[in-house]
Parts: structure tokens; sequence; C-alpha cells
């Protein structure tokens, strides 16, 4: 299967993850490689964050297994994927809420630049690093908010900096689990523009229940139910398929 | 006034033994060199806990296996530079492993079984001979120059300044190094921290080995102090009241090590001086902070103000 | 070695399980139903020793028990409604220094009232001669824990598994959202579990006062045993308690007893001298660190994973 179209790509092969009798993940197959986004859709409680869980190995699989350009990473962990070139985002952002904007976001550039095992070296005096975290900063729009304590950032404000973490390390594969959850109108504008922007040189893995805004963004359009992969396909494709208008679009995409 | 501060206690800590010495209360020399050097031990266990937020319960462990080990040099007549380096080793290379073992685990896990690794060494210690047993091990106090030993007072004391003034030295630019930094991280959110790229509990363990060392250091000098070690040293009360005293500092916070040690054991000095029921006071004051001021007598201040979360997990 | 002292050791040390499986059962149940590490919980057991001490000559033996048992049960409760309940939604780390505290001044007014030295309490005359076993003479009183632990045990078991109180137990160590979500008065239910652990410890320490000696701290060292106990059984779990508190205190009591004749026979005797003691009075820490290393949440634990 690994053949060479696989060389750069993120590959979930028959991956299954159980909670005790709760089926979360069932044989879910996926591929998400090259640039641009590929939508995964699917009801609360699909195994949307569960699958994301799985691909980026912050739980391991019950059985199946992810390949990452071509490797088997099933047993390698989170900082390990990392280093490979995979990221990912939180539903429920996560951040370091006491830090400055700043802060979170050198801490998480110094993770691409160099070992982080140096113990002498003041970390203030790398103005490297804070100036790339400030260009990051500036790509998600928080420029104006690079000195203020990540605590005193607005809903919104919370979501991009949650993605620029995951953009500092400059993957080639990133994870963006609901990224416009609970967002304004305008927030939400923005945010696609970002996701976008961020599509145009890796491959993104977009999991969002805002139909528009996926029909928009995505090349590729995946559907989960019960942990289970229904469809797969174009957003045109997706859209007419009747088996996931029956079970997922509906009324919701009617309305 | 943040930046002099470390110059102007240096300074009172280099004048405090004339200062005494003119009020005529030079037996508190000793007691200082006590306060310096148990306050090394606690502000590396404030690098693990309150940087770190390992909730380490055995931090006596490798304050204890400096002490045992300078005493052991000490009885086969290695001098005091022997004595550092290699207590400080033993140190170091125990909290490596207690440090693997535990880092396993997390939580109440984590709290049990490092208290459990130092109870392990606490027994070795009761019930072996050529350990001293119960009564531990007495040393001769080593010799500086010409005839002048760590017995001296003031030699002592100035041995102690020097080896907290390095030892806060160095936790200092830990902290604020790119190391110290992910050790915090993890702290504050250890999953997004691995979501970052980083291997956690690797940092964490080195972080671990850092405290033990500095804890072993300061060991190596208590048997100085006191004149010999013993099984106490290895307590897990003994990890109790350093826990103590970082918690009385304010976890977390560049100086709890030396204020919580200053804090706690001049009141105990005090209360011991006033009455024979000096724990009870001890114990209902620290209830006292731990109820309404859990972030330390630093944020006593604070009380009445906005409730805060509690960093530590 | 003849097989009458290894059966007699291996009494004394399901003996010693059982009563450490009293302190284990209360520490266990509050660590997992309320989140609470206790450390103050071996302050409760000496006080248990200490009235039990003082009602014996007065009362006797028995009737002894009880009452220090309802006067533990009665100081747990009040100390439960008066501090440890402010901790419950603390840290970990408050929590073990708050009871540290407690601890401190626990042993400070109990040598306000009863003084430094040791004080006294004998076995029941009723059960100070040794009973005949099928080849070998046993201590009475020691039959008499063994049995006292089975029962109480037993009671326990039937307590969690087959009553209503049991389930709710059972429910909050596993999944506390859940219990309040059952609609159980969350506040009484804690103070109950409290004084239940305080009157087990009560009756661990009553029992063992007459072998061991009653004594200011003498709940400190058996308290860290019955901490390796609950972390060896995985937390919040009685059954794990149970098991964890024979292997415990099987280990120990054999650890001590064996262990040097064993070394002895292997090595020289010089070297099994030094090295025998030592090496049993850590045995039981080399097993709790085995277990967390291939489990590290205990054997049984309580909660699910996650
Ligand atoms: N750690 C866990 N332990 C047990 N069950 C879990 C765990 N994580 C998720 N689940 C269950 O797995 C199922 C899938 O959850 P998941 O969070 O992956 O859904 P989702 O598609 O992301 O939903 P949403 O749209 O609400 O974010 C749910 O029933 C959830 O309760
Ligand atoms: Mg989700």
């Amino acid at each position: 299967m690994a053949g060479i179209q696989s060389q750069s790509a993120l590959v979930a092969e028959n991956l299954c993850k159980n909670f005790g009798a709760l089926a979360a993940t069932q044989n879910v197959n996926l591929r998400v490689e090259g640039k641009g986004v590929h939508a995964l859709i699917g009801p609360n409680g699909a195994g949307k964050t569960t699958l994301v869980n799985l691909l980026s190995g912050a739980l391991p699989p019950s059985s199946g297994r992810v390949l990452l350009s071509g490797q088997d990473v099933s047993r390698v962990d989170m900082p390990g994927r990392v280093a490979r070139g995979l990221s990912r985002t939180y539903q429920i952002t996560s951040i370091y809420p006491e830090w400055t904007v700043w802060r979170n976001l050198a801490l998480s550039v110094q993770g691409r630049s160099g070992t982080s095992m140096r113990f002498w070296q003041p970390v203030t005096g790398e103005r490297a690093l804070y100036r790339q975290a400030a260009e990051i900063a500036e790509e998600v729009g928080l420029t104006s908010r690079l000195n203020a304590p990540a605590s005193d950032l607005s809903h919104g404000e919370r979501k991009q900096l949650d993605v620029a973490l995951a953009l500092a390390s400059n993957p080639k594969f990133l994870l963006m689990d609901e990224p416009m959850a609970g967002l304004g109108h305008e927030e939400s504008v923005r945010m696609v523009d970002l996701i976008r922007r961020i599509a145009g040189i890796r491959a993104v893995l977009l999991i969002e229940h805002d139909m528009d805004a996926v029909f928009s963004l995505a090349n590729e359009v995946s559907v989960l139910v019960y942990g289970q992969i229904i469809a797969s396909g174009t957003p045109e494709a997706i859209k007419n398929d009747p088996e996931v208008q029956r079970a997922y679009l509906g009324d919701d995409h009617a309305a | 006034m943040k930046r002099l501060l470390p110059f102007l206690l240096l300074a009172l800590g280099l004048a405090l033994p004339f200062i005494l010495t003119a009020m005529g209360q030079e037996y508190y020399i000793s007691f200082a060199s006590r306060v310096l050097v148990v306050a090394l031990a606690a502000s590396a266990l404030n690098l693990i806990l309150g940087y770190g937020g390992l909730v380490s319960f055995g931090h006596a462990a490798y304050f204890g296996a400096g002490a045992y080990t300078a005493a052991l040099l000490a009885g086969k007549g290695a001098g005091l530079p022997a004595q550092l380096l290699v207590g400080t080793g033993v140190a170091a290379l125990l909290a490596f492993v207690f440090g693997w073992a535990a880092l396993r685990t997390r939580g109440v896990y984590f709290i049990m079984i490092t208290l459990a690794l130092a109870q392990m060494l606490y027994y070795l210690a009761v019930s072996s001979d050529s350990l001293g047993g119960e009564d531990g091990l007495r040393i001769s106090r080593a010799a500086l120059w010409g005839d002048l030993t760590l017995g001296d007072d003031r030699a002592m004391y100035y041995t102690a300044l020097t080896a907290l003034t390095l030892g806060l030295f160095v936790i200092w630019r830990v902290v604020h190094s790119r190391f110290g930094e992910v050790v915090q991280a993890a702290r504050d959110n250890e999953t997004r921290t691995a979501a970052l790229g980083y291997p956690v509990r690797r940092y964490q363990l080195v972080n671990f080995v850092i405290g033990g060392a500095l804890a072993g250091l300061a060991g190596v000098l208590m048997t100085q102090i006191s004149g010999f070690t013993n099984p106490s040293l290895l307590s897990w009360q003994q990890s109790g009241q350093f826990m103590m005293m970082v918690i009385l500092g304010g976890v977390g916070t560049f100086w709890a090590g030396l204020l919580g040690t200053a804090v706690l054991l001049g009141l105990e000095e005090y209360l011991g001086e006033v009455t024979e029921r000096w724990p009870l006071f001890v114990g209902l004051i620290l209830l006292g902070v731990m109820l309404f001021a859990p972030k330390g007598l630093g944020s006593l201040g604070t009380l009445f103000g906005r409730k805060k979360k509690e960093v530590v997990e | 070695m003849p097989l009458d002292l290894i059966l007699e050791q291996l009494l004394n040390g399901v003996q010693f399980s059982l009563m450490l499986f009293l302190l284990a059962a209360g520490l266990t149940l509050i660590f997992g139903v309320m989140d609470l590490i206790n450390l103050a919980h071996g302050s409760l057991y000496m006080i248990g020793a200490y009235l039990t001490a003082t009602f014996a000559p007065h009362v006797g033996f028995f009737p002894a028990v009880v009452l220090a048992i309802l006067g533990t049960m009665l100081i747990g409760g009040l100390l439960e409604v008066t501090i440890i309940r402010r901790l419950y939604a603390r840290t970990h780390l408050t929590q073990v220094l708050s009871t540290f505290a407690l601890m401190l001044i626990a042993n400070e007014v109990v040598r306000m009232i009863w003084g430094a030295q040791p004080i006294a309490l004998s076995a029941p005359e009723s059960l100070s001669q040794p009973v005949q076993l099928p080849g070998f003479k046993y201590s009475a009183y020691r039959l008499f824990i063994i049995a006292a632990g089975l029962g109480v045990g037993a009671g326990l078991y039937y307590l969690v598994n087959k009553t209503r109180v049991g389930m709710w137990l059972r429910a909050g160590a596993s999944n506390r959202e859940m219990t309040r979500a059952m609609g159980v008065k969350i506040g009484p239910l804690y103070t109950l579990i409290f004084a239940l652990g305080a009157g087990l410890c009560a009756l661990a320490g009553a029992l063992l006062g007459p072998l061991l000696s009653v004594q200011v701290g003498m709940g400190e060292n058996i308290l860290i045993l019955a901490f390796v106990v609950v972390v060896i059984g995985g937390i919040g779990s009685i059954k794990g308690a149970f098991i964890g508190s024979l292997l415990v205190g099987i280990l120990d009591t054999a650890g001590r007893a064996f262990l040097p004749t064993w070394l002895t026979a292997l090595f020289n005797p010089q070297l099994a001298g030094s090295f025998g003691p030592a090496l049993a009075s850590i045995a039981i820490y080399v097993l709790m660190a085995a277990v967390l290393f291939f489990k590290p949440r205990g054997l049984f634990p309580a909660r699910g994973t996650g």
C-alpha cells in the first residue's frame, strides 16, 4: 500500500479505538496529503476528536496503523510525530493562560529551532525566537495582543492563539479540531481566511460543523458517523450523496 | 528594587556573622548556617515542585543521600571537595533512578511512589550496620586550609553561604533558560507541551535530577554542620518539612526556598525557646496558612482580594 | 526451617495484614471517593489506641474498644465537618500539607494529655493463654485479631457490595459526577465515610495496641504502609486494599523472619547479618515499585482509564 504517492501523506489504516464497550473509531481509512483542506464532518459524538487523538498520538489505537510519510508511526509518541511534521489544534483551546501571548508563541517556536536542552542562556536573550513568534502572531492577527496574558484574550483570540501554537512547529500536516467553534461571524470569516492561507502550503485535516466554511475550503470531504467513515469525496459529491444526506446533512444543511 | 534584591540579600548574608557578633548572639551563626543549607535543599525542591509542578514527597532521600555519602567518605578520610562532588553525584544518580521510576506515574501515584522510594532508603539506613543504623554516622569536620576546619562556625557559615548563592544562581539560570521554559510549560499544560513536540517526561526527569543533585549538595553540608548524619534526615517527616517550606515561601516563586526555610526554622527556634509545645503552634500556623493562604506567605496580601486558581495540580 | 515456625510467622503475617487492611480500607475509600490524601489517618489510629488504653482499666478491654471506636468516629466526624471538608476541592499538595499539619497537632495534643512516655495497654485476661493448634501453640489474642479482622472485612464487603450506601460508595469511587447525578447528599455521605474510616483506624489501633506500644507517632509508619497498600491495590478499591494488605503484611513479616536466615544459608553469615534486615525492610517498597512499573494504576484500579 505504501506506494510512491504516499511519500508525503498522513494515512490511517483500519484504525480502531474502543472505550470499553464503545467503539469510538471503527475501521477508519483516511488519507491526507499534498496541499489544501481535507474536511472531516460528522454529528456530535461521531468520534472526530478521537480520530484526531489517534492520528496525533495522544491516544494509542486499539488496532490499525497510522502512517506518516510512508513510515508506521503507530508506536511513536506525540512529540515524535510533531518532529515528523504533524501538528494539531484543540477543540477546547489549550494554551498557557498565565503566560503572555508572546511567551506562548516563543515556547512553540523554540520547539522547532534547535534543542531546548539548554540550561544556561536566558531565553529572553534569544531575539530570534521572539521575532519569529511575532511573525506568527502577525500571521494569525494577534500582533496587537502580544504582551497580553493569554487569560485576557477573548474566546476568538484564544482560538487564534491555539492555531498559532500549532503553526509554530511549521508542520507539513495540521489537524484542526473545530477551530471555528463558538466564533462570531467576523471572527469566523477571519479564521476561514487564515485556514485558506495555512492550507496553501500544507495539508490540513479540518473538523468543522459550519458547512458553508467546509464547502468553501475543502478539496475533499469525509463523513464520520458513529465512528465509521460513511463517505469520502469531493464537496460536490458529498453534498449530493444520498446516504450522507440521510445520515447527517439533512435538515442541518438545508437550514 | 527587584534587581537589587539578590545583592542586598547577599550583602546581608555576608555581614550577618559580624552583626550577630556585635549583638553578642554568636550562637545564632551556626543556626544561620543551618538555615542556609536547608534553604538550598528547599530551593531545589522548589525547582521540582514549584517550577516543575511535580509533587515530590521524597525530597529527603536526595538530601540524606548526600549526607550519608559525605559521612561515609569522611570516614575514609576524604576531604571536602571529594565529599561535595561525590555526594552531589550520588544524589543526582539516585534522583535519576527514582525520578525515572516515579515519572511513569502521575498525580497521586507520583506523590506516593516518591514517598515510598524515599522510605526504602530510610529503612535501608535504619537497618544497615554499615550506615550506623538508628544512630547514624559521626564525622570529624572537614579541613579547609591550615588549621581551619568547618568546625569553626564562621568558616561553616561562609561555606554554606557560598553554596546557597551558587545553588540559587544555578536555579535562576536553569529556570530562565530554554529548558526552564519547557519545564514550566509542562507544569501549566502538560498535554499541550507534548503536542508542541516536547518529550515532556525527559525534561521533567532532567529537572528532577538537577533538583536532586542540589539537595545532595545541601546534604553534604548538613553533615558538616551537625557533625553527624542519622536516619531522620531521610525520614518522610523531613520530606514533609521541605514541602512546607516551599509552600510557606510561595511555591514557584524564586525566593520560596529561602523565605520558607527562614520562616519555618525561625519559628521553630523562637517557639522552642518560649514553649515546650512548639510543634502544636507550628502545626496550627501551618494549617492556617494552608487553609487561608495556600500560595504562601507572599499571598497573604491578596487574601481578601481576588480568589485565584491554584497553579499546581 | 521447621514447618511450625513457618506457619507461625505466616499467621503473624496474616494478623498484621488484617490490621493493615483496616487502615487501608478507610484510606482507600477516602482517597477514592473524596479524592483526599489524608496523612492524619495515622493520627486517628493513634487516638484509637490511646482511648482504648484509657478506658480499659475502668471498663475492661472489650467495652473499651467499643468506646474508643465511638470516640474516634466522633472525633473523625468533627474533624471532617470543621476542617477536612474544606480540603476536598484543593490540590493534592495542599491536602498533603494540611493533613501533615493536623498530624503534628494531633501528636502534640496527645502528648499534652497523656504525656510523652508510651502507655500500657495489655491484652484481655481471657485471651492471655496460648491455644494449641495442630503442631504448635499460638497466641489466643493474635487469633482473636485474625478473627476480628476477617469479621470486619466480611462486614465491609457486605456494606460495599450489598447495601445502598455501598452502591453510593462504589459509584463515588469510580465516578464522582455520577454520584451527584444520583442525587445522593454528598456532604453527609462524606462525613459518614470519614467517620467510618476513623472507626476502622480506632479498631486497628485498639487491637494492635497490646502488641506494639501505645505512643506518640505510632501511627506514622503504619500510615505509610497503608499508603503503599492503597497504591498497590489501586486507589478506591476495597478489594485492592484487601489483596494489597495481604501481600504487604505477609511479605513484610515473612521477610523479617526468614530473609536473614535464607541469606545466611546462601551467603556468608556476616554479609547476611548486615544486609538481611535491610533487604527485608525494603522488600515491600520493591514490591510496590514493581507493581507500579507493570500496572501504574495499581492492581485493581477503581476508576476507568482516562
Ligand atoms: N477518553 C474517553 N473515554 C471514554 N469515552 C470517550 C473518551 N473520549 C471520547 N469518548 C467517547 O467517544 C465518543 C466520540 O467522542 P469524540 O469526542 O471523539 O466525538 P466528536 O465527534 O469529537 O464530538 P463533538 O462534535 O462533540 O466534538 C463519544 O461518545 C465520547 O463520549
Ligand atoms: Mg470533538
